[in-house]
């Protein structure tokens, strides 16, 4: 198993080798620079070219690109165009807000995916399993901006239940327990905004799952040993059915550091979505890079952790 | 021998959707004595499946006794709720399946699957438990049987897999083991193994055994008697020596010929001309009919009854329907 992990992960440096290659392309290859925009005419011309002199702008891309994997190879970020203020700064202190908003959101979406998905498999064709299907393509066909504003406009503007943005209330000076509850309070919009989007895949994927297992040989044959169905749905039908969420959890491990660009967005929840946002705008291409860097790491690290916790809970898979 | 372990009567067992009623098995009779083994043959899609599903209540979704009675031991399973089945099934009454490669869980170990029936059954601990279903696996000739409980299906042979599922059937002890086609999936020589074992299980546990199979070959070496079913009914029954010295109905001659001999030189299998009726289709007279070479008038309108040709031997084909009057004259 150590074996294993440890070729995975060198098998990752080739992988975010290219990836980094591919995105500092991309990233080159938008018009212009962070200095372009500057346009106030009373900016003295001479003081753009110091400047891009000065951030090594003005040498060519691939020159660029290697001074930057230098840097980044050394675990420097970087300075950012705009904030003058060094990357991993400005990252670190995003990264928290992103992953309280992700676990949130994950915690929110099993809580409500699993139940309904078991439920729905359970009555399949019912008027009420016919609901929850037609409820799920609404939630999977709503754009995030838009579920997102909806959210805003109804329970922060209307019923005033929740703030629409932030991640705590400003100057209110809370401590312990009480700042928990009003960070909790501040991310419920958001997080259930994201979550009911996955809600509706995941609900769709655990019902046919569920439907599935339900169908196979050895349930028949646990039914045929005498046990009771709950026993037989908790045992054969459930362990098996939700194996393969495993698969979904590594990926949304990964997501989890990726932010939800345009829920933070909209939300202004200061967080590496809204990061992202700012410095794509900003052609800041060190916080760019650096929080892309972040994302393709984490997937493949949630990639990573998935095939191992896989190979602890299905028998037939096993490395070594 | 005349001590009566299972009674069906006029089973009926019908899959139900909105626009269709599809009668899978249509009035099917038979009883299974104590310590007896009954076969029950016919092709694909006769029913026979359906029929032993239904003594179990464990028919797939959709699927409705409709009519009938099942009386094993004196009292009828089709008015049990299914908390009262909990205790019938895998304890008084116990089944193995065709596919051995996909009726066992493939994420619980081998002793998990095992002992969770023996402890639901038999009350036990964990740990004698476990001693029981090692036991049974020595019992059914599974080498290394304290390391197979901690291993996995995947890990298994289809032939051992087959042998843990008859472990796991008779680890209760049940007095009626109902075996859907339990050698199809598996090659010649285990098909041969697994029969004598379940032979000697037979003897052992004095348990009757309700054999579903389309393989006359397992029928010659298993059963006391014999039901053939056609299209949802049964359509011959009769001891096994009667039925392969004389089947009285076309389509149990039809099977019997179709099956390879090394003694004729044959240039050709024969085989029974068209398919089973779909049950949405069944011909209005006689369902075996249009297949039947020696078809009469009568056979297209009418439906025969059962006709008993012979003390145990009944037949339902309208070419025995004056040999009956002439038995009973």
């Amino acid at each position: 198993m150590g074996k294993y992990i440890l070729r995975r992960l060198l098998g990752m440096i080739p992988v975010l080798f290219i990836i980094s290659v591919l995105l500092f392309s991309l990233v080159q290859a938008v018009p212009g620079d962070a200095f372009t925009q500057q346009l106030n005419p009373h900016v003295d011309h001479k003081y753009i070219e110091e400047m891009r002199e000065k951030f090594g702008l003005d040498k060519s891309p691939i020159e660029q690109y290697f001074i930057w994997l230098k840097n980044f190879m050394q675990g420097e970020f970087g300075i950012s165009f705009k904030n003058k203020l060094p990357v991993s700064e400005l990252i670190s202190d995003r990264v928290g807000n992103t992953v309280f908003l992700a676990v949130i959101t994950l915690i929110i979406t099993y809580l409500l995916a699993i139940p309904i998905g078991i439920y729905s498999a359970n009555r399949p064709y019912t008027l009420m399993d016919n609901t929850i299907t037609t409820f799920s393509f609404i939630g999977l066909s709503l754009p995030t901006f838009f579920g997102a504003l909806l959210a805003i406009y109804i329970f922060s503007f209307n019923l005033e239940w929740f703030p629409s943005s932030g991640t705590m209330t400003a100057g209110a000076g809370y401590t312990g327990f009480r700042l928990l509850l009003d960070k909790l309070h501040h991310v419920i919009l958001p997080a259930t905004t994201l979550a009911v989007l996955s809600v509706a895949s995941y609900t769709r994927y655990i019902r046919s799952s569920v439907l599935e297992a339900k169908r196979q040989d050895y349930v028949r044959t646990a039914y045929a040993k005498g046990l009771p169905r709950k026993v037989v749905m908790r045992k054969h039908v459930l362990r098996n059915a939700l194996m393969p969420l495993i698969t979904f959890f590594g990926l949304d491990l990964g997501s989890l550091f990726a932010g939800a660009v345009l829920t933070e967005t909209v939300f202004t929840w200061p967080g590496l979505g809204r990061l992202i946002f700012e410095s794509t705008v900003n052609r800041d291409y060190p916080v760019m890079m650096a929080c892309y860097m972040i994302i393709a790491i984490s997937i493949l690290l949630g990639n990573l952790i998935a095939d191992i916790l896989y190979s602890k809970a299905d028998p037939r898979v096993r490395y070594d | 021998m005349a001590d009566t372990l299972l009674e069906v009567k006029g089973l009926k067992t019908q899959f139900i959707s909105d626009k269709s009623r599809i009668p899978a098995v249509d009035g099917v009779d038979f009883n299974i004595h104590r310590g007896e083994t009954l076969a029950l043959v016919g092709e694909s899609g006769c029913g026979k499946s359906i029929t032993s599903l239904s003594i179990m209540r464990l028919i797939p979704e959709n699927g409705k006794i409709v009519e009938g009675k099942i009386v094993f031991e004196g009292e009828d399973l089709t008015k049990k709720s299914e908390e009262e089945m909990y205790h019938i099934r895998g304890n008084d009454i116990a089944m193995i399946f065709q596919e051995p490669m996909t009726s066992l869980n493939p994420v619980l170990s081998i002793g998990e699957q095992l002992t969770e029936g023996i402890i639901l059954h038999q009350k036990l601990t964990k740990q004698q438990a476990r001693s029981r279903a090692i036991e049974m696996l020595k019992l059914v000739g599974i080498p290394r049987a304290e390391e197979i409980m901690d291993e996995y299906p995947h890990q298994l042979s289809g032939g051992m897999r087959q042998r843990i599922m008859i472990a796991m059937a008779m680890s209760s002890n049940p007095k009626l083991l109902i075996a859907d086609e339990p050698t199809t999936a598996l090659d010649v020589t285990i098909q041969a193994q697994i029969l004598e074992l379940m032979k000697e299980l037979k003897e052992k546990f004095d348990t009757s055994i309700l054999l579903i199979t389309h393989d006359l070959g397992v029928v010659a070496e298993m059963a006391d008697r014999v039901v053939v079913m056609y299209a949802g009914q049964v359509v011959e029954e009769a001891d096994v020596h009667t039925l392969f010295e004389k089947p009285a109905h076309p389509y149990t001659e039809g099977l019997m010929k179709s099956v390879p001999t090394l003694e004729k030189e044959q240039k050709r299998l024969y085989s029974i001309r068209g398919i089973v009726p779909s049950p949405d289709e069944f011909p209005k007279g006689c369902r075996f009919a249009p297949r039947c070479d020696q078809a009469m008038e009568e056979c297209l309108h009418a439906q025969p009854d059962l006709y008993e040709i012979d003390a145990g031997h009944v037949v339902r084909c309208f070419l025995h329907k004056t040999k009956e009057r002439e038995a009973k004259a």
